[in-house]
């Protein structure tokens, strides 16, 4: 039987798909899935109560042979998890990490842009990064990123590169806009304190891109009395 | 402790670690509304002046990117002060302001008071009862008893208070100037209740149910003499008398005697009740509890006592700390350091610190981990007073020579498991009297010397027996030349390095301040900081070793950027440079006129041959403000166009006067005087020169101008920077 499925905080296309043994993009690419793909760029940033429509498992027939041992292996994709430390706008290269997935462990070191990839399983719920000679130590909650167009995705991001939203509440409050200023201010955008388009875009492109933080713009220099 | 950090499970995201780093500002800003040592005042923290001054501190902050202000300020402003620079700072809601509670120590009342000085009674007066309403006084001698002299001194500031003749009374109870017997309060009532029920006796006819009630607490008191448990509240026929105009004024004479005599009455009876009734007894130590507590606060009801207060002040301290309700808000505090420093029993300059601290964005928890860290269970906050073994520390000490101020001690978080500790100082600069009294070969000045290295020394050592493995880093106002020469200052280097501190070496910047006077600074700008007393001591093995001062030094006067100030500000800073041109304006004016009288007086002596005509412009009064239009022009001009100056304008005002010294020196030559006054003309034409050269200074150099400005409005000392960095 297919399904409408209303998302929930961590829920991602990845992960449902895992669950309902699809392929996300079988999910994703379904017809009854346009308005949400017109509505959301990517099927891993959702926001709770999108309606995602899974489709029915579709039946395929193998020919093989009685009496004979057969083994067919199930197509399952790992998912990318890749995440870009800074410090102090920084990238945080080359330190000893360890991420640990429901358990498993995986150990190396961020690469020269500070990014730490692996491949971890789509149903990963939560994780711990250790990184650093301190072992800072980094609680990570998959899947509930929000979409870069609703106040809540904005919130997110503001938090995850330093800017202090306030409460991730999807409300455009005091703090939000103040958030939202200095972001504006640090990237030299036009200071309105809204999360118009061109902040959006430049938010996104900090946030959810391999990236590097752009020179701060001097203030120093003296004027005469 | 950890962030959530809410990821996609599929693609990429990215993460700011919380900052490693705190950039402090330490700035010594004296006092917005007012300096008591220069006995100036600045206006309320909204006056221009002040709003300028906060709007300077404001954009220094903004142009460091500053997470930290640390302000020394002597005053009771301080808040005020730092809601005023929050008000200017672009994002105001995320800035935090802390107040320290007072950093004095235990105020030790001088040894002997001399109270019988005449003038300004009233004042005195109501200083003192000012300091009784606000604060607990606890006698140190616990059997101690009034005598009569110190009776008869507070009832003799008290006549002078009310403006009463006491002949009277001294004749009934003795003259002030008597031999002192060992009569007691009690005695001196016994003395003047015989009297009183005389004279009562003979005007009760007049008005018998009133005077008989009087006669009748009379009787009461006299009853009650033994046991000292007479009038602590105002009688009610005391409050009949004194409302009862109509009944003085119809028996004027014996009544208004007699009405004076139950004055002073009842003040005995106030006095000996304060010293019996108002303690409250403990083993070895008498408190007497704020009376506004037991009575509704009347000026006029607290004279007998304040009078009484101050004839037993020589056995009293005054804790001001921690027995009163509300005592850390500096208007209470600052109002009986008021009162005791008119009486002259104190001197204090109170002085608060204050913090403008903005918690990393990414880091929400800051706040509640600044607050956990400043809670005063953990004992981890405030101000530095003992040790861990409960005693005081020297600066805090009442037997030592330093009872001075102490420093705040306060830890600022920069990430879950990184507090920046600091302490922040400002020594005292003067020597008390005790200091200077101190039998140890060194010159005055190095006793003071040696008074201030020990205190920073105080708080080091404080550091070390408390905060064993995270020693703080001293920042402050040390009043400490940064170069430690001299044997005082090179024990004191020594003594420091001990205690594992070394002050921070200035890495090609010097620490600074503009401490010279204004004639100095422009006279040479090139040196205009040679007074650092404004520093930072690094432990060594800061933060375990992770931390690291990365910059230090104060940040000069000409690197400030003054340009995002509105005009109203920067009026208000270079009307300060034109209010110097004009200063220097009117001493040149002062001078030619000075010389000029002279030269007429040296002209008109008789015998004296004046060649005709005498050319000097001075003998018409209207030459002498004759400069006055330019000098308007110039202050217009000055306000305009400061930051980009026309010498072309400026120039005119200087000419002038050049010129008139010119004409002064010519008429003497011509007179044949300037022999005879050859060293008026030469000391005035110098100073003149002097004069005329600090205001081509201020005309052409621009870093003369804004340090002029920044010395006039906003403080004689510049912030010490410093950017601390931890390494994870």
């Amino acid at each position: 039987m297919p399904l409408t499925f209303e998302i929930k905080d961590g829920d991602s296309v990845i992960k449902l798909s895992v669950k309902y043994g699809l392929f996300c993009e079988t999910i994703w690419n379904h017809p009854d899935n346009a308005e949400l793909r017109r509505k959301r760029k990517d099927m891993n940033t959702l926001l709770p109560g999108d309606i995602l429509f899974i489709p029915d498992i579709r039946p395929k027939d193998v020919p093989a042979d009685t009496g004979k041992l057969h083994r067919y292996r199930r197509k399952g994709v790992p998912a990318n998890f890749s995440i870009q430390i800074y410090q102090n706008e920084q990238p945080y290269a080359h330190q000893d990490y360890k991420l640990v997935v429901d358990g498993v462990p995986y150990t190396g070191m961020s690469d020269t842009m500070g990014i730490v990839s692996k491949w971890i399983p789509p149903t990963a719920v939560e994780g711990v990064l250790h990184i650093g000679p301190d072992n800072y130590k980094i609680l990570l909650r998959f899947g509930y990123l929000d979409p870069i167009n609703e106040i809540i995705g904005v919130q997110k991001r503001l938090y995850n590169i330093g800017f202090h939203p306030g409460e991730l509440d999807n409300l455009m409050g005091l703090k939000t806009r103040q958030a939202l200023l200095d972001f504006q201010k640090r990237f030299d955008l036009s200071e309105t304190g809204e999360a118009d388009e061109e902040t959006r875009s430049r938010l996104e492109e900090i946030h959810d891109e391999v990236n590097l933080f752009p020179k701060q713009s001097s203030e120093t220099g003296s004027n005469s009395l | 402790m950890n962030y959530d950090h809410m990821t996609r499970v599929q693609g990429h995201n990215s993460y700011s670690l919380p900052p490693s780093r705190l950039i402090i500002l330490s700035w010594n800003l004296q006092n917005f509304t007012g300096d008591h040592r220069l006995g100036m005042t600045h206006g309320s923290v909204d006056s221009n002046e002040n709003m300028a001054r906060a709007a300077v501190v404001a954009a220094v902050m903004q142009q460091i990117h500053a997470d930290v202000l640390l302000v020394m300020e002597t005053g009771s402003d301080v808040s005020g002060a730092l809601e005023k620079v929050r008000s200017f700072l672009p994002d105001k809601d995320s800035w935090h302001p802390f107040v320290s509670g007072n950093t004095h120590a235990i105020p030790i009342i001088s040894p002997r008071y001399h109270f019988k000085q005449k003038k300004r009674t009233l004042g005195k007066m109501r200083a003192l009862i000012n300091l009784v309403e606000f604060f607990d006084i606890m006698p140190t001698t616990t059997t101690r008893v009034l005598g009569t002299t110190q009776v008869k001194d507070a009832l003799s500031l008290l006549s002078q208070w009310k403006n009463k003749d006491l002949t009277w009374l001294w004749n009934v109870i003795g003259a002030p100037d008597s031999h002192p017997d060992d009569t007691t309060p009690d005695t001196l009532l016994a003395k003047l209740l015989p009297p009183l029920k005389n004279d009562v006796g003979l005007v009760k006819a007049d008005s018998p149910a009133f005077w008989a009630g009087v006669e009748e607490q009379l009787n009461c008191i006299e009853e009650n003499l033994n046991t000292g448990e007479y009038l602590i509240e105002e009688a009610s026929w005391i409050q009949d008398l004194k409302l009862s105009p109509d009944k003085r004024a119809n028996d004027l004479g014996k009544l208004e005697q007699l009405t004076d005599a139950l004055d002073f009455l009842e003040l005995l009876c106030l006095m000996h009740s304060a010293l019996v009734n108002g303690h409250v007894s403990s083993p070895g130590v008498y408190i007497m509890r704020r009376l506004s507590e037991v009575r509704k606060f009347n000026p006029n009801e607290f004279a007998p006592l304040a009078a009484c207060l101050m004839a037993s002040f020589s056995d009293l301290i005054f804790d001001l700390r921690g027995t009163v309700d509300g005592l850390y808000e500096n208007k209470h505090v600052n109002f009986a350091y008021d009162a005791l420093k008119k009486l002259k029993i104190l001197d204090l300059i109170a002085e608060t610190y204050g913090i403008l601290f903005r918690p990393p964005h990414n880091f929400p928890q800051a706040m509640e981990q600044f607050f956990a860290s400043v809670s005063p269970v953990d004992d981890a906050y405030g101000v530095a007073q003992k040790d861990t073994l409960g005693n005081w520390i020297g600066v805090q000490d009442p037997n030592s020579a330093r009872n001075w101020r102490s420093a705040l001690h306060i830890k600022f978080p920069i990430s879950p498991n990184v507090f920046v500790p600091v302490c922040l100082f400002h020594t005292r600069f003067t020597g008390n009297e005790s200091i200077k009294k101190q039998k140890v070969k060194l010159t005055q000045a190095d006793k003071v010397l040696k008074m201030r290295a020990e205190s920073v020394l105080d708080i080091a050592l404080w550091n070390n027996k408390t905060q064993q493995n995270c020693q703080s880093l001293i920042i402050g106002d040390f009043n400490l030349p940064a170069n430690l020469d001299g044997q005082v200052l090179k024990d004191f280097a020594a003594e420091m390095q001990k205690q594992n501190y070394k002050r921070v070496g200035t890495e090609g910047a010097y620490q600074l301040t503009t401490l010279k006077s204004v004639k100095n600074i422009i006279k040479d700008t090139t040196k205009l900081y040679n007074e650092p007393y404004d520093g930072v001591f690094i432990p060594n093995n800061f933060l375990s070793g992770k931390g690291k001062i990365q910059m230090s030094g104060a940040r000069t006067v000409d690197t400030m950027d003054f340009k995002k100030l509105t005009q109203p500000y920067k009026n208000v800073l270079r009307d300060a440079v034109v209010r110097q041109y004009v200063k220097f304006i009117g001493k040149i004016t002062f001078k030619m006129k000075e010389c000029n009288e002279k030269l007429v007086y040296m002209c008109s002596r008789p015998g004296k041959q004046v060649n005709d005509p005498l050319v000097t412009p001075f003998l018409d009064p209207n030459n002498l403000v004759a400069p006055r239009n330019e000098i308007i022009n110039v202050g217009n001009h000055f306000t305009l166009n400061l930051t980009d100056l026309d010498t072309n304008v400026v120039r005119p005002v200087l000419n002038h006067f050049s010129g008139y010294v010119t004409l002064l020196h010519q008429a003497a030559q011509v007179n044949g005087l300037a022999h005879n006054v050859k060293e008026l003309l030469q000391s005035t034409e110098k100073e003149i020169d002097d004069l005329l050269q600090l205001m081509a200074t201020l005309e052409v150099n621009a870093v003369a101008r804004k340090t002029v400005a920044y010395r006039q409005i906003v403080s004689d000392h510049i912030p010490v920077a410093l950017i601390v960095t931890y390494k994870y």
